[in-house]
């Protein structure tokens, strides 16, 4: 029978379990301390910190009697190691590092962003190879080119300023929604025109594709949009909400689905995986799929519970470690705010 | 009571220690400052592989301490007990500084940073007043009997008068924790962190 893996997931405000066997997610448990972080606009680390510590044991036994099993029942332990927030990070992997002594199980230091892609295994089952992967969230925003998920993950590029999600919470700010931005976005720009202002593609003019064909760039994006509204109201125009979140996802939208493609043709894969939570976004699903069926790419996106952190990310990558007989971490890895994606798995 | 493990990250530096059948089977206090999460793994792999079962409870420092170390130990000696499914007790860590002195009398110290000190007083052994943190003058200038580190006290000679400084040990600590046995009032674990959260906002 294929292992049975539990992971653990606390790289930032979610204190995160998942049990899986093989393809099969078993049973999720998920506490989030988002609402203790909302009225500062942003995640606070030591607010999630404490969080991450009344939640893990709960959320480690609420899992297991999910998924009908107990702890001597699991046959290895995997944990995200980063990259994320360290104070967070430090308290799945010390409850990891117990829970695999306590089971005398083998434990996996596995890399957050490589987990965002290996979760897609659970809903569609094994990941195709090469696969283009987009990763977009509160935290990253990455192109990666995956041969082997469990050893062969190579960054194509990266935003060099802002994260997609964090561009997502700045302008809802600037717009008066609320935290995190992204769905109330996501809601707004429904009833809105994406077409009301052409906002600007960050790194996509000739000159940038010399230096940064796989970057992105939302810094310049969210001020060109914080511009435009601060002119409106000099001008005494009251702004359209709806028209204006429209107009900035589909700037956001199109550069990370054209770049994504771009990178699809570069390096003939057929396959793009779109991860992050900002990948439970409904336009920029329907636009990957839209686009890249004109260039023959098959898209394909975890359910939206998988795209924002959890736990079987972690579990389902663990799986797949195992499955390939690497060899478990040694009890003392580190965890780091900035674990290079080519780092699937400490050593 | 048969095994015990006992973990305290409430200093610089993780101490673990077993017991078993009435005698102390692992003490270690480790070497890397600030890399509790790091040391903690092998440490309690270590005191595990010395013992000849699973033990029927584990004790945790619930500080003052730093933080991100203090929830090291106790998210580790949580899970640890959840597994195990044995009780998870908690001590405060300052008494167990305390404890190395039998009997004493007077203030226990740690450092807090910020130029702050934890501290608790203790009369014959028991504690009468803290745990808190508050900065060295407000302490009333230390006099009386000073358990803590000398250079934090502000008396690196050792010599201040009416104040007898005492060096406590990572070590005993160890022996500590691990002789602990009377717990009939120590099931809560929660951290004793006595100052609120930075709040800042980090992206995610």
């Amino acid at each position: 029978m294929e292992p049975l893996v539990l992971g653990i997931e606390t790289s930032c405000d979610e204190t995160a379990v998942g049990i899986v066997r093989g393809d099969v997610l078993l049973s999720e448990a998920i506490a989030s301390s988002a609402p203790e972080h909302a009225r500062f606009g942003g995640v606070v680390p030591e607010v999630a910190s404490r969080a991450h510590l009344d939640a893990m044991v709960p959320m480690l036994d609420l899992a297991c009697r999910r998924a009908g099993v107990v702890p001597s029942d699991l046959d290895a332990i995997a944990v995200t190691s980063g990259p994320g927030l360290v104070g967070a990070l430090l308290v799945g992997a010390a409850s990891a590092k117990a829970l695999a002594v306590s089971l005398d199980k083998p434990l996996y230091g596995v890399n957050h962003l490589a987990a965002h892609v290996a979760v897609d295994r659970l809903e569609h089952g094994p990941l195709p190879e090469p696969l283009v992967a987009l990763l977009v969230s509160g935290g990253h925003s990455s192109l990666l080119l995956i041969p082997d998920i469990t050893s062969d993950v190579r960054p194509l590029g990266a935003t060099i300023d802002d994260a997609a999600g964090e561009a997502f919470d700045k302008v809802a700010r600037l717009l008066g929604l609320p935290f995190p931005g992204g769905p109330a976005i996501d809601a707004a720009a429904r009833n809105g025109d994406a077409l009301f202002v052409d906002f600007p593609r960050g790194l996509t003019a000739p000159k940038d594709r010399e230096q940064h064909r796989f970057d992105f760039s939302f810094s310049g994006l969210k001020t060109a949009v914080a511009r435009w509204v601060e002119a409106q109201q000099r001008a005494g125009v009251s702004i359209s909400v709806p028209d204006v979140s429209a107009s900035f996802q589909e700037a956001v939208v199109d550069v990370l689905v054209a770049k994504a493609l771009d990178a699809c043709a570069e390096h003939a894969s057929k396959d793009l995986l779109i991860g992050g939570g900002v990948a439970a976004n409904s336009r920029l699903r329907a636009f990957a799929v839209q686009r890249a069926a004109d260039v023959g790419v098959r898209v394909r996106v975890p359910r939206p519970g998988l795209c924002t952190d959890n736990g079987a990310m972690v579990a389902a990558l663990g799986g797949l470690v195992v499955q390939r007989g690497i060899h478990p971490s040694a009890l003392g890895f580190p965890s780091t705010s900035h674990q290079p994606v080519h780092d699937v798995v400490l050593p | 009571m048969s095994g015990l493990i006992a973990i305290d990250t409430s200093g610089p530096v993780p101490v673990v220690a077993a017991r078993e059948a009435g005698s102390l089977r692992y003490a270690e206090v480790g070497d890397q400052p600030r890399a509790h999460a790091e040391e903690i793994g092998p440490m309690l792999l270590a005191a595990r592989e010395l013992l000849t079962a699973a033990p029927a409870a584990v004790v945790v420092g619930r500080g003052p301490g730093a933080y991100t170390g203090l929830r090291v130990g106790i998210v580790a000696a949580r899970t640890l007990g959840w597994a195990w499914d044995v009780p998870v007790l908690g001590i405060c860590s300052l008494d167990v500084l305390a404890a190395q002195s039998p009997g004493f009398t007077g203030t226990v110290v740690t450092d807090a940073r910020r130029g702050e000190l934890y501290w608790a007083r203790y009369r014959a052994g028991s504690r009468v007043e803290g745990p808190g943190v508050a900065g060295r003058d407000e302490l009333g200038g230390l006099s009386g009997p000073v358990l803590g580190d000398a250079e934090l006290i502000g008396d690196p000679d050792r010599r201040r008068a009416g104040t007898t400084v005492l060096a406590p040990s990572a070590l005993a600590s160890a022996a500590v924790l691990a002789q602990t046995t009377d717990l009939a009032d120590a099931q809560d674990t929660e951290p004793i962190y006595l100052r609120r959260p930075d709040i800042g906002a980090s992206r995610g």
